[in-house]
């Protein structure tokens, strides 16, 4: 039970088992369903012969083009987002004490699009897809920054008043991003969508290129502290007293968790809710032990994105509906139960 | 002898915010000292054990086996001293078993988990708070005494010589008050150093070696619970009317606290008491704040051990002897230097019939009878005869009314 190497058929290896096997098969899926019917099996042969793995000529183009060109990289970038935003939202979770934490909760995802909007306004599209995500991550650390500073004076660790400075922090950058986008494209009403709702349409290789090294670097660096993070739930004297300086640690993650969530609103927009909701549901399959949480995160959170997709694709043969309305029409009843049932797990509001 | 100090605090003083918190606060713990930190709120009890544990940073002023704490680095020190804190929420669902496990975390290296070591060690200190039944259970969903011993268990778990523990007891029933206490005793015992901030007087003098008595962030006394709790420190810290006694029953420390009426009333009372009548009398006139004498007691009654903790002036006679003509003289001068003389509702025997004769040079008698006196006359009738002559001139009460009559007569 506590160290799951030694028992291959426990309960969280079950789990883990199910979540890779769950998120291979929709990844396939997700790249074979769409408008243009694909038959299963050219999907998974022409996914191995780009992998280089099998060398087949008759794979019919158009085929090819739709499914590698235009489904798996808004397949792979839904994985990626997923699994980012979601341990994410698991670390700040750890980092503030608190289990409704969580990237767009805490405005966060709001400050990485105002970097990224005002990374627009100022440079030409070319130098964009390298500013963008330095700005967005910016934009980021500029808000994680404040919400820190914010819950030191806040002493109880209230969790009202850390949403609430989230949400406020959230409206203000959200407001301000509206007003630039009306300056800078008065005629592209779609982008503003995309900054505020978060979408996965017609994204490309390069931004994957843009994002895989940053997203899978700070997913792997947080996984280190995982048992840190298990220590500083309990708060920073009682970490200190257990031998971890909890304020440094948090800084670190803190940079880390900011990189990861602006390479993520920089190719999606702002997507909310997924780094609430699936550590919150993990934390009562596999328990509150960061070492298993984290990767059951990230598994669990590329699962959710990629679904979530996948039925805004399907939900409509005319147009499709962007990833982050869906992840908000489930997220926010979500969040409604949990700050109604918070009470009952303990919580103290 | 061999230097077994563990602890050494030097002239520790710390201001936060201005506001002066702990003033020149020096002491040293050795092996095996379970030292129970006392004082009221606000006094400094937790800002001191955190500035021990280095929670609250300090300057060479605490040294731990002749080092300094801030030369500890953060995972060494850990191993030397942990504290248990007040007030520990934990808002996740972790069962009780991982969080006392999380006492190991400064012995497990970066990339490893527990050892088997770490979980028996784990599961032992939760076998001593007796939490072993709820190991599964979520941390969330237990009650506040299950998780403050949970807590302690983790803090046990740590290993370290010296513990700190900030009001460890302050959610739990009396057993379980009682059962950590002795737990801390047990481990002070196998040579850990115990230093434990509580609230309750009564249980840090039966449990601790030593106490400290803190009153706005300074040392107002330490040493043994029986040179620390006296009525006059006790007083002075809580700001109280403390009365401090051994329990005659339990041999332990005891605490009452009194409400002492300002100012001291002029009016002078001598009781005639003995055989245990006259101890609550003794604390309604000490409470009234008068002047009071008695006497004569034998040795060994209980009221002249009561009027002692009083501070009231006795008259002493050897233990089963009859009242001597020279006390018999002592206590008609006190009688006649009293504004009202009071006779408790006493047996009589030809012992202290001489206090029953006594009674006649009073200028004022007031006679309690709780009990009618033919069932307390045990002399043939002799004394009931001098009784009922008094009995004419007295003002005769129960002891519940005893203070409105004392005040409709002074």
């Amino acid at each position: 039970m506590i160290s799951f190497k030694n028992n291959l058929f426990s309960k969280s290896s079950i789990i883990f088992i199910v979540l890779i096997i769950t998120l291979f098969i929709l990844v396939i899926l997700a790249t074979t369903l769409g408008t243009v019917k694909v038959p299963f099996h050219q999907t998974i042969l022409i996914i191995l012969k780009n992998l280089k793995l099998i060398d087949s000529e008759n794979i019919p183009q158009n085929y090819e083009s739709i499914i590698f060109f235009v489904r798996l990289p808004r397949v792979i970038t839904a994985v990626l987002v997923g699994a980012a935003l979601s341990v994410s939202g698991a670390v700040m979770q750890g980092i503030f004490r608190n289990p409704m934490a969580d990237p767009s909760v805490l405005g966060i995802s709001s400050g990485a699009s105002l970097g990224a909007v005002i990374a627009i306004a100022l440079f030409t599209s070319s130098a964009g897809i390298y500013t963008l995500p330095l700005f967005a991550s910016i934009g980021a650390l500029f808000v994680s920054v404040t919400i820190f500073l914010l819950s030191l004076k806040n002493s109880k660790n209230s969790t009202t008043t850390l949403i609430l400075a989230g949400i406020s922090i959230g409206s203000l950058l959200h407001s301000i991003t509206s007003v630039i986008l009306s300056f800078v494209s008065s005629y592209q009403v779609k982008e503003f969508v995309f900054w505020s709702l978060g979408s996965l349409s017609s994204r490309r290789w390069e931004h994957v290129q843009l994002t895989f090294i940053p997203i899978i670097f700070s997913i792997l660096a947080l996984m280190l502290f995982s048992k840190d993070l298990n220590v500083m739930i309990l708060g920073d004297d009682e970490s200190l007293a257990l031998g971890l300086k909890a304020n440094t640690t948090r800084k670190i993650m803190l940079s880390l968790t900011s990189v990861a969530t602006a390479s993520s609103v920089c190719i999606t927009g702002n997507i909310s809710f997924v780094g609430l909701i699936i550590p919150h549901i993990l934390r009562h399959l596999i328990g509150p032990d960061y070492r298993k949480l984290l990767p059951a995160s990230a598994l669990s959170g590329a699962i959710f994105l990629v679904l979530c997709d996948l039925i805004g694709r399907l939900v409509s043969k005319n147009t499709e509906i962007g990833v982050g309305i869906i992840t908000s029409m489930i997220g926010s009843p979500y969040f409604l139960y949990l700050l109604y049932s918070a009470k009952k797990d303990g919580i103290s509001l | 002898m061999i230097d077994d100090k563990v602890l050494k605090i030097i002239n520790l003083s710390l201001t936060l915010e201005n506001k002066q918190i702990l003033n020149d606060i020096s002491f040293n713990a050795h092996k095996g000292d379970l030292i129970g930190i006392i004082g009221p709120n606000g006094s400094g009890k937790s800002t001191l054990l955190k500035c021990i544990n280095g929670l609250i940073k300090t300057k060479r002023k605490i040294k731990i086996q002749d080092k300094f704490i801030e030369e500890y680095k953060a995972n060494d020190l850990a191993k030397k001293i942990t504290i248990m804190n007040q007030n520990t929420f934990i808002n996740f669902p972790f069962k009780s078993l991982e969080i006392v496990l999380m006492g190991r975390y400064p012995y497990i290296g970066k990339f490893k988990s527990e050892s088997e070591y770490d979980k028996n060690i784990s599961l032992e200190s939760m076998t001593k708070t007796e939490t072993i039944a709820f190991k599964d259970k979520e941390i969330n969903h237990i009650s506040g005494g299950e998780r403050q011993r949970i807590l302690c268990s983790k803090t046990i778990a740590q290993e370290t010589e010296l513990i700190l523990f900030d009001e460890p007891i302050s959610n739990l029933d009396l057993k379980y008050q009682e059962t950590l206490l002795q737990l801390f005793k047990s481990l002070s015992k196998d040579n850990k150093t115990i230093i434990v901030a509580i609230h309750d007087i009564k249980i840090a003098s039966k449990f601790c070696s030593k106490l400290i008595l803190l009153k706005s962030g300074k040392i107002l006394s330490k040493g043994t619970p029986k040179k620390v709790l006296t009525n006059v420190n006790i007083s002075k810290a809580y700001d109280i009317n403390a009365l401090s006694f051994t329990n005659s029953i339990t041999n332990c420390l005891d605490f009452q606290i009194l409400n002492k009426k300002q100012p001291l009333k002029k009016h002078k009372l001598h009781v005639i008491s003995g055989g245990n009548s006259s101890s609550h009398i003794f604390k309604l006139l000490y409470e009234e704040n008068f002047e009071v004498t008695t006497g004569v007691l034998n040795i060994g009654d209980f009221d002249l051990e009561s009027a002692d903790y009083y501070n009231f002036e006795s008259i002493v006679e050897y233990p089963f002897s009859n009242i001597s003509n020279k006390n018999y003289k002592k206590n008609i001068n006190l009688i006649k230097a009293s504004d009202i003389t009071i006779l408790s509702n006493i047996s009589f025997g030809f012992q202290n019939i001489l206090n029953l004769k006594a009674c006649c040079y009073s200028c004022k008698l007031v006679i309690i009878e709780d009990s009618p006196p033919n069932i307390r006359d045990f002399t043939k009738g002799k004394a009931l005869e001098m009784y009922s002559t008094l009995n004419k001139t007295a003002t005769i009460t129960e002891s519940k009314n005893l203070i409105n009559i004392l005040n409709t007569l002074l």
